[in-house]
């Protein structure tokens, strides 16, 4: 399901002193099955963004098209659009209500007035893709750890089985065992389904994990936008917005500056160490034959 | 300043059914005016320690002294937590005030301090943390990391020794991190306080004096950061993390390169790789 945004503006508070532009002429495409990872510090517009792609806000201009359809047009039909995307807020956690964990799950597919058959499925489906054993199912979500507690609110929206999965700081305030646990399920489901998703993150290093292609958003602009490596060469840049660069890239900019010469679009620890071997090896080489 | 001494701690000690000890023995010494990082994934018990050092959790087992005063003997209960602060993880749950100089003062106003004294306390305490310029304004118009130094802020208003900081950065973005880290650094280097900062963040406990490493209610490790982060395996199989520059390092030295891997920085991993360029 395809995406298309054409020159998309959003003011806070159109007309009150308090007015604020937070969408400045956003312009952008994203495919079916693209993994994106949408970055930026705080205020920099990237929720608003989001936002925006399941109606939740409505432009000041510009249109939004998904799957053909301008979402923005009076008479959209947001319901069907909300069902297709699905938006897993910051802390979602802090969304449950339900007495059970099955019910929570069982929320979004009941007000699609499926069968009952048809719920228990995807019910069980979802906690099978966000890693809940079924043993979770008759607990009361609130009996939970933080961990777990984020897994049901995501199964909630999966179990709506929506194209486009976009998900809010999923791994905020978890540990680093909690991080990689959810970054590494997370890109296995967008393996299983062929869904697309939209992950917004300030850790660069996360997103430099699990993304196809990375977008970065600064006061309320496309700032950045390509496949992580491109995207991480830029390093003053990026840091000039607030945002910090993985060590590795810092490292291989200094490397560039005592003049090694190394790929820039190096950001993982394990390229770094094949390039770094190659580079030495090389080096070892040369003197040899000069010897 | 504080000191534990063979620690056990049960969330259900009164119960009959078996006892799960969240603290199993723990013995640790912290020095006035040391920086010291409690590291360990969640559930590893570092927060429960935490809560021991002002006494807001007491011993099942063992002994907590605080500036040598024993945290069970109720008559310290006062003095403790005069010198011990403490700063959680939500700022907005910490936070109680409509102005941002009357929330610094609540603290000092609720141990009767006299006002012009607390006038003082709360202009330096603004002034420590940079916030005295927004000393008017409401606090939940404030960004994370500037409600967070907010927090610290009404901390030192209470003139304590020692501030234990439990993952004060979890819920900041990186621009808030930093704020927070620097005057976490400044209220160790200028005002001389003992800092306790538990985190899960390795390049937080990094810049400490001293790291401890707590898994399953018990200290694995307590000694320099260069020395903890050099044990990249050991850290890994906690489910930590370490900088990325020291585990490439420890990559290329397993690889059969003859590098030290005992680095923390960007610069340090740069000038050992060059050295064999």
């Amino acid at each position: 399901m395809a995406i298309k945004i054409n020159n998309l503006h959003y003011i806070y508070m159109q007309g009150s002193p308090f007015e604020k532009h937070a969408l400045n002429d956003i312009n952008l495409t994203i495919e079916d099955g693209e993994f994106i990872g949408i970055i930026g510090h705080t205020g920099s517009g990237k929720s608003t963004l989001i936002q925006h792609l399941n109606g939740l806000l409505m432009p000041a201009s510009g249109s939004i098209l998904v799957d053909d359809i301008d979402i923005t047009q009076k008479g959209a039909d947001l319901k069907k659009l909300r069902q297709k995307v699905g938006l897993v807020f910051q802390y979602p956690e802090h969304q449950l209500f339900e007495e059970t964990v099955y019910k929570d799950i069982a929320y979004g597919p009941k007000n699609m007035h499926l069968s009952t058959e048809e719920i228990d499925e995807r019910v069980k489906e979802a906690m099978n893709y966000v890693g809940l054993s079924e043993k979770y199912m008759n607990r009361s979500p609130f009996e939970l750890s933080g961990g777990q507690k984020r897994r049901v609110a995501i199964a909630g929206v999966l179990a709506m089985r929506p194209d486009v999965l976009i998900l809010d700081e999923p791994a905020a305030g978890l540990d680093p065992a909690g991080r990689e646990e959810i970054l590494t399920q997370i890109r296995a489901l967008y393996l299983a389904r062929k869904m697309t998703v939209i992950f917004v993150s300030h850790s660069m290093e996360d997103v430099a994990r699990v993304a196809g292609r990375i977008i970065v958003m600064n006061r309320g602009q496309v700032a950045l936008d390509g496949k992580p490596g491109e995207v991480f060469s830029h390093a003053e840049e990026l840091r000039s917005m607030g945002l910090d660069v993985p060590q590795i890239t810092q490292l291989i900019t200094l490397l560039r500056e005592k003049g090694v010469p190394i790929d820039s679009r190096i950001y993982t620890i394990e390229r770094a160490k094949a390039s770094l071997l190659m580079l030495l090896k090389q080096s070892q080489n040369q003197e040899d034959s000069l010897c | 300043m504080i000191k534990t001494e063979n620690l056990h701690f049960a969330y259900n000690a009164g119960e009959n059914e078996d006892i799960k000890f969240v603290l199993d023995d723990v013995s640790i010494l912290i020095q006035p005016g040391e920086f010291v990082a409690v590291l360990g994934h969640n559930g590893c018990g570092k927060s429960t320690l935490a809560k021991q050092f002002n006494g807001l959790l007491l011993p099942t087992g063992g002994t907590v002294y605080v500036d040598n005063m024993d945290t069970k003997q109720e008559s310290h209960y006062w003095d403790i937590r005069k010198s011990v602060g403490m700063v959680f993880q939500n700022p907005d749950n910490q936070i109680v005030a409509t102005v941002v100089e009357e929330d610094v003062a609540f603290a000092p106003e609720n141990l009767g301090v006299p006002s012009k004294e607390i006038r003082k306390r709360v202009d330096e305490a603004l002034k420590t943390v940079d916030m005295y310029e927004m000393r008017h304004h409401a606090p939940h118009l404030l960004s994370g990391g500037q409600k967070q130094r907010v927090a610290i802020a009404g901390a030192i208003a209470m003139d304590p020794k020692c501030i234990v900081f439990d993952e004060p950065t979890a819920m900041l973005d990186p621009k808030g991190r930093k704020e927070v880290l620097e005057t976490i650094i400044k209220l160790k280097t200028e005002k001389k306080m003992t800092v306790v900062l538990i985190t899960h963040y390795m390049d937080e406990a990094v810049m400490a004096d001293r790291v401890i490493v707590m898994d399953k209610g018990k200290v694995l490790r307590d000694d320099v950061p260069r020395n903890i982060f050099s044990e990249v395996s050991f850290l890994k199989g906690l489910g930590l993390d370490v900088p990325q520059v020291t585990e490439l390092c420890y990559l290329l030295k397993k690889a059969g390169l003859p590098i030290n891997h005992n680095v923390l920085t960007v610069e340090e991993c740069a000038q050992e790789l060059m050295k064999l360029m």
